[in-house]
């Protein structure tokens, strides 16, 4: 009887290999490849590829925190907003002769400060969820940027800061170079820290977490906090390629960034999931839309295109979750 | 000679061979409050059951008014004019107090062709029946913004609106504040005078003698006596209910107390629990215990650190805490096993290493790293000491409800913990598990951990314990030496008996 | 019915019968004839029972799964963990009775700071308190059984008049449902019998090899013990019956 059972566990594992979410994501990735190469002669040129990366690379690094705000079961819309008083704060110091390098740190620092100030609202408020709680820092942290900047553009950044978006190393971008970093990072982070454990276990039960003297609270704060700085990283980035800010930059980032989470496999429900699925979509996204801005397709075909492929991945492994949950929570 | 209004007569109901149940005869008068006591699994809510329509009897007849009747749904029940207040409340939070007693027999009035609904009466007769119980809320109040205590209160109109000619109440105090509890019996008394018979479940016989007119004592599915509640006091139904004492079959084992390492003064917690002090030694096992709602939990809680901010002085090896956490319990090896397992012990998704080591992650990591290998290492060897049924591979929810509690037990020896509250330890695994789970309780006191041991298992307690201490509403009530305890002494003190008329 | 369940009906009146009848089982089970001896085909391979002419009886040899005197010294860690459990149930003053064997001679290990009478008819037992200041050491006296330390007969049993014993602590070689406990040799078996019966609580010492088994002689049903002290590993169904019997079971754990 025992050995019999050995069996069919391995059956199980090597069957949910092949149908990881994973999997299938790489699999529509190279389909999406081959469909753009046959459309495009452009397509298929790796320096063209290596470029391309740039103009979708920007959210990419509020990508990674987020997977883990979603793997806890909660959410943060905030994001577009922090991004967009990030850059206007560090805009109009460096306009008010501060030098570009301490206006970066500030960028930064405004960053993490908003994601600590969600992080620390929603573990205090514990009866506000944190839909609610990062919907009204989202319009606080907007309106903010829109009281300092006037729905003017501030810019005139020095030449050597436009290298942070179009620059590059050895012909690769300099954008992808330090986002493959923070992926290892965040990856290394999640899946192979005490940390990452937590988080997983946090999703999955939180009181069980509190019974088992996890400082619940205070990982809250800290992963709400990454995003922050995160969103500045962000920031950053695009206005660098920019060129200039507005109050109204990166509107529409969180659904974007949440979308590609959760394409990538990120149950909303919580600890479940792997970082490389977000990783993917990332990239699944980012050449689908260059490949039909090739062609010439409107962007707004694109975005039913996403919404498929969303609806598709949040269904696919409600089909087949008896097998797959128990195949992601093995690995810890 | 009275007539009986209600007649239950030699009712008897087995489950999978076990006989629940045997020739009952259950007679309640009219207009009478009688009250069915018991302890846990004597048969009440069993009994009650039958009533309500929700089962039904293996054999017995059930009459009222000298009717035969057939309740084999409740829907049956409630047309034969039986109503059920349940522990739980029962209600919609978010409609109002007029809607939820309205809501299944809703009054219509006719304008021309159309049907309305006759928000008029509704309202009027809500009214009527709110100032006739003396409650001071709107009929247009949402049920949600209600205490407790008027939510029952709800219920109860609820049920008389339905035309009930009984009302089943299963422990209605449980929740209520004691101003609550002396309306509740004040609208008792009143509906009682309408002529409607109220069946009364509860296990506080202080109040039972309050407000029964008769009552009932059940003991393992029999009827051991009828009686008029004036003429009996609380020892006499004490022991009657707990019946002869069982045999002794828990391997006890004796261990040399050492030294002091937990005490509380003065403990308190929101009301929940008040004024708490006591010792505890290593190697020793104090056993609490009281009825569901007398805050033993609640004491637990507070103590580990789940409930903040807390009243009085905690020390751990004599070190004094004015708060605490979870987190800052563990460190100083106190921990709570606690006896809901799914839901705040084990996480059921993930598998059996990444719960046991949930509590001490670094002990299985190097500078917040993981250490796959030794993490193993530490579920196999624990999966080994504590013979728990599982592999290391295994996800928790697959396992045993035996396993489940092993597993409880091997997260907290991972963490060290050298003071542990453990609750409700075999309640709902197999015999075996037990006996080990028995057993793994000795190793831990022979190796010098104190235990607090917080059942409603009164053998099981009496049985393992060296004290027990015995809650009731929020307060420790009276402490037990093994060799001075019995159950019969036990439930008269969780029953809100008083120490002056101890025996 | 499934054929596996027939066969387990099967084993079970075989187990109780200790034969069985192929025209009686087929009314029985409402089947053919052939079908049942197919049935008893598979047993018989199986070693529960050997056919005879129109039916089948019981393989004892099933039951006689016994080692006369093995390696005493086997499992000696499991059985150090069940002397210092015992050694929590003597208190100071009482008179104790240790019964021959390796696991009662490690409860004798774990004593020796008590101040007790020990009565015992084990000499290496004895021996092993010589030194222990406190412990006032009784030997029975009788037949040396030769090869081993163990001392049984007429003078043994002459040692028991007029005394009495709060705990009786006895090591058997098999621990089974239907056999009981048993023992090697029957004048071990008599003598412990006498010792039960002027002992207020018998306990038994056995370390889980010894369940399922049955050894030559018998000394009494499972229930005539108060206590059981064993390993964690028994089988489980032993565990449930102890509870359920008011044996206080208690079984190892190492946690230090």
């Amino acid at each position: 009887m025992e050995h019999k059972s050995i069996i069919t566990k391995k059956e199980i594992s090597l069957r949910n290999f092949f149908f990881q979410w994973e999997w299938m994501l790489v699999l529509i990735f190279i389909v999406i490849n081959v469909i753009n190469s046959n459309l495009s002669p452009y397509y298929l040129d790796a320096a063209q590829l290596l470029d391309a990366t740039m103009a979708f690379l920007d959210k990419a690094f509020i990508v990674l925190p987020m997977t883990f705000v979603i793997i806890l079961g909660d959410i943060d819309i905030s994001v577009a907003s922090t991004v967009a008083l990030s850059a206007v704060i560090m805009a109009v110091i460096y306009n008010h002769g501060v030098s570009m390098v301490i206006a970066m740190i500030i960028c930064l620092l405004v960053g993490t400060v908003c994601g600590f100030i969600n992080g620390y609202l929603i573990v205090k408020f514990k009866e506000l969820s944190a839909v609610i709680v990062t919907l009204s820092t989202m319009i606080i942290y907007r309106g903010i940027a829109y009281i300092i900047l006037k729905d003017q553009a501030a810019g005139k950044f020095p030449t050597w800061y436009q290298f942070l978006g179009w620059g590059k190393i050895w012909g690769i971008p300099l954008i992808l170079i330090v986002f493959v970093i923070f992926a290892i990072l965040f990856g290394l982070l999640l899946h192979r820290t005490t940390f990452g454990r937590r988080v997983y276990a946090m999703g999955n039960n939180i009181t069980a977490c509190r019974f088992s003297g996890v400082e619940v609270d205070k990982i809250k704060v800290i992963i709400y906090t990454l995003t922050g700085f995160m969103s500045a990283v962000t920031a950053l980035f695009l206005t660098s390629r920019m060129g200039s800010t507005r109050p109204n930059v990166a509107i529409g980032y969180e659904l974007d960034v949440i979308a590609m989470v959760v394409l990538g496999g990120i149950s909303t429900a919580g600890g479940k999931g792997r970082i490389i699925g977000p990783i993917i979509s990332v990239f699944l996204i980012g050449f689908l839309r260059y490949g039909l801005g090739l062609i010439n397709v409107p962007s707004q075909e694109l975005l039913i295109i996403i919404g498929l492929l969303l609806i598709f991945a949040v269904m696919i492994p409600n089909l087949k979750i008896n097998t797959k949950n128990i195949k992601f929570i093995n690995k810890f | 000679m009275l007539s009986y209004f209600l007649e239950m007569k030699k009712i008897t109901k087995s489950f999978n061979g076990n006989i629940v149940l045997k020739d009952v005869d259950f007679f309640v008068r009219k207009g009478e409050v009688h009250a069915l006591v018991g302890e846990n699994g004597a048969g009440k809510s069993t009994l009650m059951k039958i009533l309500a329509g929700v089962m039904q009897a293996d054999s017995g007849e059930i009459y009222i008014d000298g009717k035969r009747q057939v309740l084999n749904n409740p829907r049956q029940a409630q047309d034969a004019g039986i109503s059920t207040i349940f522990q739980d409340i029962n209600l919609f939070p978010d409609l109002t107090v007029a809607e939820n007693i309205f809501l299944q027999r809703v009054p219509f009035k006719r304008i021309g062709l159309l049907k309305l609904i006759d928000w008029k009466k509704i309202y009027k007769d809500t009214e009527k029946y709110l100032k006739y119980m003396g409650l001071n809320f709107k009929p247009q109040t949402s049920v949600k913004s209600l205490s407790v205590g008027e939510q029952k209160f709800v219920e109860i109109i609820r049920a008389m609106f339905q035309k009930a000619k009984i009302i089943i109440m299963d422990e209605p105090t449980t929740a209520l504040t004691e101003r609550e509890t002396n309306q509740l019996f004040e609208v008792i008394r009143d509906v009682k005078k309408l002529g409607v018979t109220i069946i009364f479940i509860s296990h506080r016989l202080d109040e039972v003698i309050k407000i029964a007119d008769s009552l009932t004592i059940l003991r393992d599915g029999e009827v051991v006596e009828t009686s008029i509640a004036q003429n009996v006091d609380l020892n006499h139904i004490v022991r009657m209910m707990a019946g002869k004492e069982v045999e002794d079959r828990y391997p006890k084992l004796n261990v040399k107390l050492g030294k002091e390492v937990l005490k509380v003064e003065g403990l308190g917690y929101n009301n929940q629990i008040k004024n708490i002090s006591f010792s505890l030694k290593s190697g020793e096992i104090l056993g609490l215990t009281g009825l569901s709602g007398a805050g033993k939990r609640t004491l637990a809680r507070t103590i580990f650190g789940i409930n903040r901010p807390f009243e009085g002085k905690i020390f751990i090896n004599n070190r004094v805490f004015k708060n605490i956490t979870p987190d800052l319990a563990i460190k100083n090896g106190l921990c709570y096993v606690t006896g809901i397992v799914a839901g705040e012990g084990l996480i059921l998704k993930m598998t059996v290493p990444s719960n046991i080591t949930l509590t001490n992650l670094n002990r299985v990591s190097h500078n917040g790293i993981l250490i796959r290998a030794e993490e193993l290492k530490a579920a196999r060897d624990f999966i080994n000491r504590l013979e728990i049924k599982a592999e290391e591979t295994d996800v928790v929810q697959n396992l045993s409800g035996g396993s489940q509690k092993k597993l409880l037990f091997a997260k907290w020896l991972f963490a060290n913990a050298r003071i542990m509250m453990i609750e409700d330890p075999t309640t709902g695994i197999d015999i075996s598990s037990k006996v080990d789970i028995y057993n793994i309780i000795n190793e831990l006191v022979r190796s010098g951990v104190a235990i607090i041991l917080i059942s409603s298992d009164l053998p099981e307690l009496i049985g393992m314990c060296d004290r027990i201490m015995v809650m009731y509403k929020g307060e420790i009530k009276k402490e037990f030496s093994r060799h001075e305890v019995t159950q019969e002494k036990i439930l008269y003190y969780a029953s809100g008996g008083e120490s002056s008329k101890s025996t | 019915m499934f054929a596996i369940e027939r066969q387990n009906k099967i084993k079970e009146i075989l187990f109780k019968e200790k034969r069985v009848d192929v025209s009686e089982l087929s009314k029985l089970f409402d089947v053919t004839e052939v079908t049942i001896r197919r049935d008893l085909d598979k047993l018989e391979q199986d070693g529960f029972l050997i056919k005879t002419y129109g039916g089948a009886v019981l393989n004892e040899e099933v039951f006689k799964s016994i080692a006369v005197d093995e390696p005493e010294y086997e499992n000696l860690e499991d059985k150090q963990l069940i002397g210092s459990i015992a050694s929590h149930m003597v208190e100071n003053g009482e008179a104790i009775f240790l019964g021959p064997g390796t696991t009662c001679l490690e409860i004798a290990k774990k004593i020796k700071d008590k101040k007790i009478t020990v009565l015992t008819n084990d000499l290496l037992i004895a021996l092993e308190l010589k030194d222990a200041l406190g412990i006032k050491v009784i030997v029975s006296g009788g037949d040396l059984i030769q090869s081993t330390s163990m001392l049984v007969g007429r003078f043994a049993h002459q040692a028991l008049e007029g005394i009495y014993i709060n705990k009786a602590f006895i090591g058997v070689k098999g621990v089974n449902f239907e056999t009981g406990y048993t023992l090697d040799r029957y004048e071990e078996a008599l003598f412990l019998q006498e010792v039960s019966k002027i002992s207020r609580e018998v306990i038994i010492v056995a370390d889980h090899t010894k369940f399922n088994k049955t050894a030559f002689a018998r000394l009494g049903d499972l229930k005539m013990a108060k206590k059981v002290i064993t390993n964690k590993q028994i089988p489980d169904e032993y565990k449930s019956f102890f509870f359920e019997h008011a044996v206080k079971l208690y079984t190892t754990y190492e946690f230090e």
